[in-house]
């Protein structure tokens, strides 16, 4: 949890100072910005984290940041905090993805609570596209022989029938299916089935 | 021939000659006797010259007595003639001893007559011979008659008339003196000649040629010189008068002519004269009746039964002037009111009467008419009007500048200027009705000088002169039009108000427009104070010795708080209606306040500011909250005018340094306002939005115009407008 980043976003450097020092006060590591174009520079997408933003910004807004960040495929989660709340606003910006959309005065229970949503959902999003990796990752050290039978198991086929539909007898099948589940690390089926969803590798 | 025989005829025909001019003179002129009285004089010369020529040369003695008889005749005819002579000429003697001479030698030549030889000789014994030279003269001898005395006292008298003529004439001017002295000192050396010789004969001794007779000549000939003198000098005075009086005519003629065409009327009365006489035309103007010789009936016969005793008192008063003038109404007889001028000039007495008046008419009914439009015109006038001479007295108040005064009917004549002038102000008026004097130009004394006067009840009110110089009669004079500008002002004042009124009404609809922004404004401090506040909260509970840091917190609160409070006092600044403060201000500032109220705003609207202040700028005087809303409502007015496209929509404000202070433009980047439009934008009522009362730009023109300054917009070379404000420096 320590390596964890809360990113604040806000022009006002009274309500910038006041958030980080709320914020601080509850142990997190706050990495206060006065504009967009301070955050980019100084952000780094790998450390686990969520961002406070401040919707009404000069130059680019909160939301166009948001956009951005989707665009680049980054997936920490926004909270949006903002003087004026109007609906308009806030249906465009939860439908764009932001977890949380807070107005000013900010209570800081509300928002030390969005705030450990948003870091748990990062780490949790994290912990999943590295599983996902890592899957993957053993998936590709197959042969593309093994990849067939796998398929093929995933389909629920014995080991009979596989050799029937591969033109392979049975023996070999076992051989390649022993070889694959060695390399894919898994001792059941339904564990090679759990990785082969990781993987996103589909059946026959 | 002897010499006596040549030089006697000679004599005698030059007196005949003599005679004959003088009698010629007569006959031209019969007036003049003398020329007669000299002529027969200077025959009878002629005949004695003869006659004692013959006497000379006569041997026998009866011939020679009778010839000496006969000469006393032309004698005594000399002597009553040039006795005349003398005394019609010169009129210096005594009339009696003239008269006595006279009768004496009438009396004499009787006697002469009656005697029984002659009046010198009782009896003539004998004739003797003298020798002249070479000429044989005869003289008589004889015993004396004693009646011979007669002639001497005549001639006793004769002498002393004529000395006492000369002794008179000597005193008179030097021309009549000549002839005085020549005349009769010429006539008692004759005289003298001829008792002498008188004398001489009766002793017996004619050897001395001394006859009377050459020297009678002499004495007409001298006679005869002065009177040809004289009528040398008058024929000359003759000729000058005709030639004077040719030219009178002419002149006369001339004037005649002149007068009878532009209608001008030439009358004359004279006392010792022709008694009243006018031309044709005065006939005519003054309609009197003709032949009439009274001057007063002829001048004042159709004035008014009224005012006839005023006029001709005033006609006796003027006449007592040597140049006089009058005017006057007379009534013709077709019933036509005309106004009629005299004037002329007047010899008078010593005791004052008029002996010799002498007159121009003219028929001034025009004139007149004119004038008295003008003076309705003038008393008329909605201006108070003053005639001011140079000592700054009034010589003439039209109604209006009677009532605006408080003088009511009364007229303002006579009055001095400075009296309408409150005391406080009176030394400066005086020094600017000097100044004026110095350099007469046509002037108006505006409300910039804010000229106070006073009417005659005291009260003070505010005025607007306009001053213009004038000469009249030769003197410097000036004429100024008032006008009361109490009404003006007060109007002025309540336009003020309005004014005003209207200025905050778009403050407060302006702050309705920034409600969004204000409420953000706010909203931020607020936000921090409550983060802050909680965060020091949970400081103290984790560790309640973090005092130093949640010092520093409740330091931030507090200024947090006091953003949060200017917000609220701008607000209130912006609600409050009088705005009449004047500070020196940083437009630079202005700007910054402005774009910071507005910043939310923007925000919401996706336009992107930019600000260009130049940093060197003089400060300027004025109201902070007025510039602030002119600058907010050209900063809403450009965001208004940008495109709907993201990416252009910019709205600029710049400050520059400017000749006369500081510029400020506020410019976007829209489409332009058209050509024709530049202008009208700025008038009230002129909205290019569906719902706009067109109101902020009016206003902002007159809070701008307010602070001195001047407004315009522009359009821009790279496209979209923009609107700049001037304001001048700071002092």
């Amino acid at each position: 949890m320590t390596s964890t980043v809360v990113h604040v976003v806000d022009d006002d450097t009274d309500v910038l100072k006041a958030l980080t020092r709320v914020l601080a006060s509850e142990g997190l590591a706050v990495s206060p910005s006065q504009s967009t174009r301070e955050f980019l520079d100084r952000y780094d997408p790998e450390i686990p984290g969520c961002i406070v933003l401040d919707l009404a910004m000069p130059e680019m807004s909160g939301l166009e940041l948001q956009a951005l960040l989707e665009q680049q495929g980054v997936a920490h989660p926004v909270i949006f905090l903002t003087g004026c709340g109007d609906i308009q606003s806030t249906v465009r910006a939860m439908k764009a993805g932001a977890i949380d959309f807070l107005t000013k005065p900010v209570d800081v229970d509300a928002l030390l609570d969005a705030v450990r949503r948003g870091i748990g959902l990062d780490l949790e999003t994290r912990l999943q596209r590295h599983g996902r990796c890592e899957a993957s990752a053993l998936v590709m050290t197959l042969t593309p022989r093994e990849r067939e039978v796998l398929r093929h198991v995933l389909a629920g086929r014995l080991n009979k029938q596989i050799a029937a539909d591969l033109g392979i007898v049975e023996k070999t099948i076992k051989v390649h299916r022993g070889r694959m589940m060695q390399k894919l690390g898994v001792r059941s089926v339904a564990e090679l089935v759990r990785l082969a969803e990781r993987a996103e590798v589909a059946p026959v | 021939m002897n010499w006596v025989a040549l030089t006697w005829p000679m004599l005698a025909a030059a007196s005949l000659v003599l005679g004959l001019v003088h009698g010629l003179v007569w006959l031209s002129q019969r007036r003049l006797h003398v020329h007669l009285a000299l002529a027969v004089a200077a025959f009878a010369v002629a005949a004695l010259i003869l006659l004692e020529m013959v006497a000379l040369q006569t041997t026998a003695p009866r011939t020679l007595g009778e010839l000496i008889r006969w000469m006393h005749l032309p004698v005594t005819v000399v002597v009553v003639a040039m006795v005349y002579v003398v005394h019609v000429s010169f009129g210096y003697g005594a009339r009696w001893l003239a008269w006595g001479a006279v009768s004496l030698r009438v009396l004499a030549l009787a006697v002469n007559f009656a005697s029984a030889v002659n009046l010198n000789f009782r009896e003539i014994s004998g004739v003797e011979q003298t020798q002249w030279w070479n000429a044989t003269v005869h003289h008589p001898v004889g015993t004396l008659n004693p009646w011979l005395l007669l002639t001497q006292a005549s001639n006793a008298i004769l002498l002393v008339y004529l000395a006492q003529s000369l002794f008179r004439g000597m005193q008179a001017p030097e021309t009549t003196r000549n002839s005085v002295l020549v005349v009769c000192g010429g006539w008692m050396l004759l005289i003298v000649v001829m008792m002498t010789s008188a004398l001489l004969m009766a002793m017996g001794l004619p050897r001395i040629p001394l006859t009377a007779t050459p020297s009678f000549l002499v004495v007409m000939l001298a006679m005869s010189w002065q009177l040809g003198r004289d009528l040398y000098r008058s024929e000359r005075l003759t000729q000058l008068l005709q030639d004077s009086e040719l030219r009178r005519l002419r002149v006369q003629k001339d004037l005649e002519l002149a007068a009878s065409a532009p209608g001008l009327g030439l009358w004359s009365w004279d006392a010792n004269g022709d008694g009243y006489v006018e031309n044709a035309n005065n006939r005519e103007m003054l309609d009197s009746v003709p032949g009439s010789r009274d001057l007063r009936e002829a001048l004042f016969g159709r004035v008014d039964a009224d005012e006839r005793e005023a006029v001709e008192l005033g006609f006796a008063q003027a006449l007592r002037h040597g140049t006089w003038e009058i005017d006057y109404r007379i009534v013709r007889d077709d019933g036509d009111s005309r106004w009629i001028s005299l004037m002329g000039s007047v010899e008078s007495a010593e005791d004052g009467t008029p002996l010799l008046v002498r007159g121009v008419t003219r028929d001034v009914t025009r004139l007149k008419n004119e004038q008295e439009v003008l003076r309705v015109l003038l008393e008329a006038a909605p201006s108070a009007l003053l005639l001011v001479d140079a000592s700054g007295r009034i010589r003439y108040s039209n109604q209006q500048a009677s009532r605006v005064f408080g003088f009511g009917e009364r007229t303002m004549v006579g009055l001095h200027v400075e009296t309408l002038v409150p005391m406080r102000l009176a030394e400066r008026h005086l020094e600017h009705r000097r100044h004026f004097a110095a350099h007469p130009v046509p002037r108006e004394m505006g409300r910039a000088m804010d000229i106070v006067a006073v009417r005659e009840d005291g009260t003070e009110f505010p005025v607007e002169i306009g001053l213009s110089p004038l000469t009249l009669a030769n003197q410097p004079h000036v004429v100024a039009s008032i006008t009361d500008l109490t009404e003006r002002k007060e109007m002025e004042m309540e336009m003020e108000l309005e004014r005003e009124g209207i200025a905050h009404l778009a403050r407060v609809t302006m702050l309705g427009e920034l409600s969004g922004s204000l409420a953000h404004e706010l909203n931020q401090p607020l936000a921090a104070i409550l983060s802050n506040a909680q965060a020091a909260q949970r400081m103290l509970r984790r560790d309640p010795s973090e005092i130093g840091e949640v010092q520093a917190i409740l330091g931030d609160i507090v200024d947090n708080d006091r953003r949060a409070g200017q917000v609220i006092a701008r607000m209130r600044g912006m609600l409050k209606k009088e705005h009449r403060e004047q500070y020196p201000l940083l437009m630079n500032e202005v700007v910054q306040e402005s774009i910071r109220l507005m910043r939310n705003d923007l925000l919401n609207r996706r336009v992107a500011w930019r600000i260009d202040l130049s940093p060197g700028i003089p400060r300027v005087t004025g109201d902070r909250i007025q510039l602030q809303q002119v600058l907010l409502n050209l900063i809403f007015n450009a965001c208004d005018a940008l495109p709907a496209e993201d990416k252009d929509r910019i709205v600029t404000v710049r400050t520059l340094r400017s000749e006369r202070g500081v510029c400020t433009e506020v410019a976007d980047s829209g489409q332009g306002i058209p050509e024709a439009m530049l202008e009208s934008i700025f008038k009230p009522f002129e909205s290019t939005k569906p719902n706009g009362m067109g109101m902020g730009l009016a206003v902002c023109r007159t809070i701008v115009r307010a602070h001195g300054g001047h407004i315009w917009a522009e359009n821009r070379e790279a496209g979209g407008a923009k609107v700049c404000f001037d304001l001048p420096a700071a002092e």
